[in-house]
């Protein structure tokens, strides 16, 4: 990927795999060569289906993959410090300099803690704030948020209040000590329309103060809502990366091509055109292009070579055999 | 933004302050603890309240039994008399006499302490080595979790009474103490197995990843945000292993190896009693009626209990 070589970006990941390991049986590739820049005031988002490895890239960032996966190769630097190659380093970073916000914001908060000491506590612990110093900050934070009459939801418990408002709060346990990286795993899937563009606001404007955001997303609306940067994966490899008004307006890749397409749109109901076929098993993956078998213009070169992720002008690349006949096609 | 508890028909009341009392429609407040509303659930339950009132008053018996035995004028139960011995009952002497000619009555009052002070140690002590030790295991897992599981499959090897009689024998002591530990120590195991799992199930959730994710310790995650949501099956056994443990302690005081005769116990009492039952039943009698009436009430106590925590298996 090309980047100014004078600045060192927030988030830089280099060649990162990760694999899961199988009692009797070959180690599954979850993320192959996966290379991403988050730059701070930036939003990157990581755009693909389930089990693309998106949230598995999250968790390697974040150190908290499980037991049996394990990262293989690459470098996760964040402003220059190697996270993988020091997990004291990675302790230290959580909670402070990057934060990751959750899907499922019931499940991401202790049930039986009142969501005004879970965010009291990011103070306690960090800070050594006494505890009404702690509330006072939680309380704070829950305004900041948009939490409508902060003082009596500090009291409740995480299935008394809306999911909305529990998405709110845990960004705002995530943003409580001001990390400069934040890591959103798809955090408005579970969530209604109305209240995904009050929280995807609310990242605008976490990302607007200098924070950088890798956001994570399988919903192309949403990518273009919140995205300055998009990178398209595909079975845990990145397909095309670029500026996201580029991507979603002239995409490159056939993948790329082909999940726009699939969208359904309001204005025209039925004209959408599903991606036939499905992800290739993750423990037995094609030799070549791994969008081979389900790309409309694939050669018989495409099942028998991987292609490398190529740069087509400045700050666009993907990974494409036939990219020039894509870029031809798409001239005409 | 719509809330899933107003929308019950629930009158609103401005404080959290004191208990709901059992007015008709239990009022939902929005800032009541979890443990506070299972707490009210609980008391405010009549299968729950029977027992519940049973064991309080046996927790009193075996506080404070001296005011209780000296209800019908004779309280000491080593105010003995040999030229009463085995007399029926009579006046000030509801239960009558056993056969040393102590006063029945006092005998099995004073008999409900040492079998509730074993069966609380018992309990208190293997729940707090059960929460640690499963704890520990479940959330660290790898060889710490293999080497504490090969330890209980040990004691799991062993069957419990012959197991415990051959211990108090060797032992040589019988007092309360070398009783709830010899017991405590074939308590645990099944209690930390319990534990585990839970620990192994709430471990892998979301909100305890997010805790990590944000920088908390590993000591922190396991005391705030594991423990708090998986002790609630090990209290459940706990709760309905007390009424085993009194049994237990009955048992063993019976087959002579438990607490021995100054002591004063329930077991004792029956040890004693199975040698006159023709001529005297009441020396059975009231000490295993008092006895059956303990176990059940713990028991159903614990029950209780385990419908509140663990409301699926109702």
């Amino acid at each position: 990927m090309t980047m100014p070589a004078s600045e060192t970006p927030l988030l830089e990941i280099q060649g990162l795999s990760v694999e899961f390991r199988a009692r009797r049986a070959a180690p599954v590739q979850a993320v192959q060569d996966l290379s991403l820049t988050a730059r701070a005031g930036e939003c990157v988002v990581v755009l693909g289906e389930s089990g693309s490895g998106k949230s598995v890239t999250a968790k390697a960032v974040m150190g908290l993959l499980e037991g049996n996966a394990r990262t293989t190769a690459g470098s996760i630097r964040l402003d220059g410090a190697d996270l993988l190659a020091d997990p004291a380093a990675m302790r230290a970073a959580r909670g402070r300099d990057m934060a990751m916000v959750f899907q499922d914001s019931l499940s991401a908060l202790n049930p039986v803690q009142r969501v005004g000491d879970q965010i009291a506590e990011m103070f306690r612990v960090h800070q050594g704030l006494s505890k009404a110093e702690a509330r006072t900050r939680a309380i704070e934070l829950m305004r900041q948020v948009a939490i409508p009459d902060p003082e009596r939801r500090a009291r409740s418990y995480p299935h008394q209040i809306s999911g909305g408002m529990r998405q709110r709060i845990v960004i705002a346990m995530a943003i409580a000590l001001k990390p400069r990286l934040l890591i959103a795993d798809e955090p408005t899937t579970a969530l209604d329309v109305t209240v995904q563009k009050g929280i995807l606001d609310l990242f605008r404007v976490l990302t607007e103060a200098g924070a950088g955001l890798v956001f994570i997303t399988h919903d192309i609306g949403v990518a273009a809502e919140i995205a300055d940067h998009i990178v398209v994966m595909y079975a845990g490899s990145v397909m095309e990366t670029g500026p996201a008004r580029e991507v979603l307006a002239r995409p490159h890749h056939p993948y790329t091509r082909a999940l726009l397409a699939s969208v359904p749109r309001i204005e025209r109901p039925g004209a959408r055109t599903p991606i036939p076929g499905g992800l290739p098993d993750p423990a037995d993956r094609p030799a070549g292009c791994l969008f081979a078998p389900r790309c409309p213009l694939a050669t018989a070169d495409c099942t028998a070579t991987r292609p490398e992720l190529e740069s087509l002008e400045p700050g666009r690349a993907a990974a494409c055999l036939r990219i020039t006949e894509v870029q031809h096609v798409l001239a005409q | 933004m719509s809330d899933p508890t107003v929308t019950m028909a629930s009158e609103r009341t401005p404080e959290p302050g004191p208990t709901a009392g059992a007015g008709p429609g239990r009022p939902s407040r929005r800032s009541v603890s979890p443990a506070r509303q299972m707490l009210l659930d609980l008391v405010t339950r009549p299968r729950f309240a029977v027992p519940g009132t049973l064991v309080l008053l046996l927790a009193v018996i075996a506080v404070f039994p001296g005011p209780i035995a000296g209800f019908f004028g004779n309280g000491d139960p080593l105010a003995c008399d040999l030229n009463r011995s085995g007399l029926p009952a009579g006046e000030g002497h509801p239960f009558g006499f056993d056969i040393q000619g102590c006063d029945l009555y006092a005998q099995v009052i004073y008999g409900a302490r040492p079998s509730i002070t074993i069966a609380v140690i018992v309990t208190v002590t293997s729940t707090l080595v059960a929460m640690a030790l499963g704890l520990v295991a479940g959330y660290y897992g790898g060889v710490i979790d293999t080497i504490l599981g090969r330890g209980i499959d040990l004691f799991y090897g062993f069957p419990f009474m012959l197991a415990a009689i051959v211990i108090l024998t060797a032992l040589g002591s019988h007092g309360i103490w070398a009783v709830s530990g010899t017991m405590a120590a074939f308590c645990w195991p099944t209690m930390t197995r319990v534990m585990r799992a839970s620990v192994l199930a709430t471990r892998k959730l979301d909100y305890v990843k997010a805790a990590r994710a944000l920088g908390a310790s590993d000591l922190r995650i396991m005391v705030r945000h594991i423990l708090p949501n998986a002790f609630a099956p090990v209290l459940v056994l706990a709760s309905l292993t007390v009424g085993g443990i009194i049994a237990g302690e009955a048992s063993l005081t019976y087959l002579g190896v438990g607490l021995r005769a100054p002591s004063i116990s329930w077991g004792v009492q029956l040890n004693t009693a199975q040698s006159y039952f023709n001529s005297n039943p009441n020396l059975l009698i009231y000490p295993s009626l008092f006895l059956c009436v303990t176990v059940l009430s713990f028991v159903l106590v614990g029950d209780a209990v385990r419908d509140i925590l663990d409301p699926k298996s109702r």
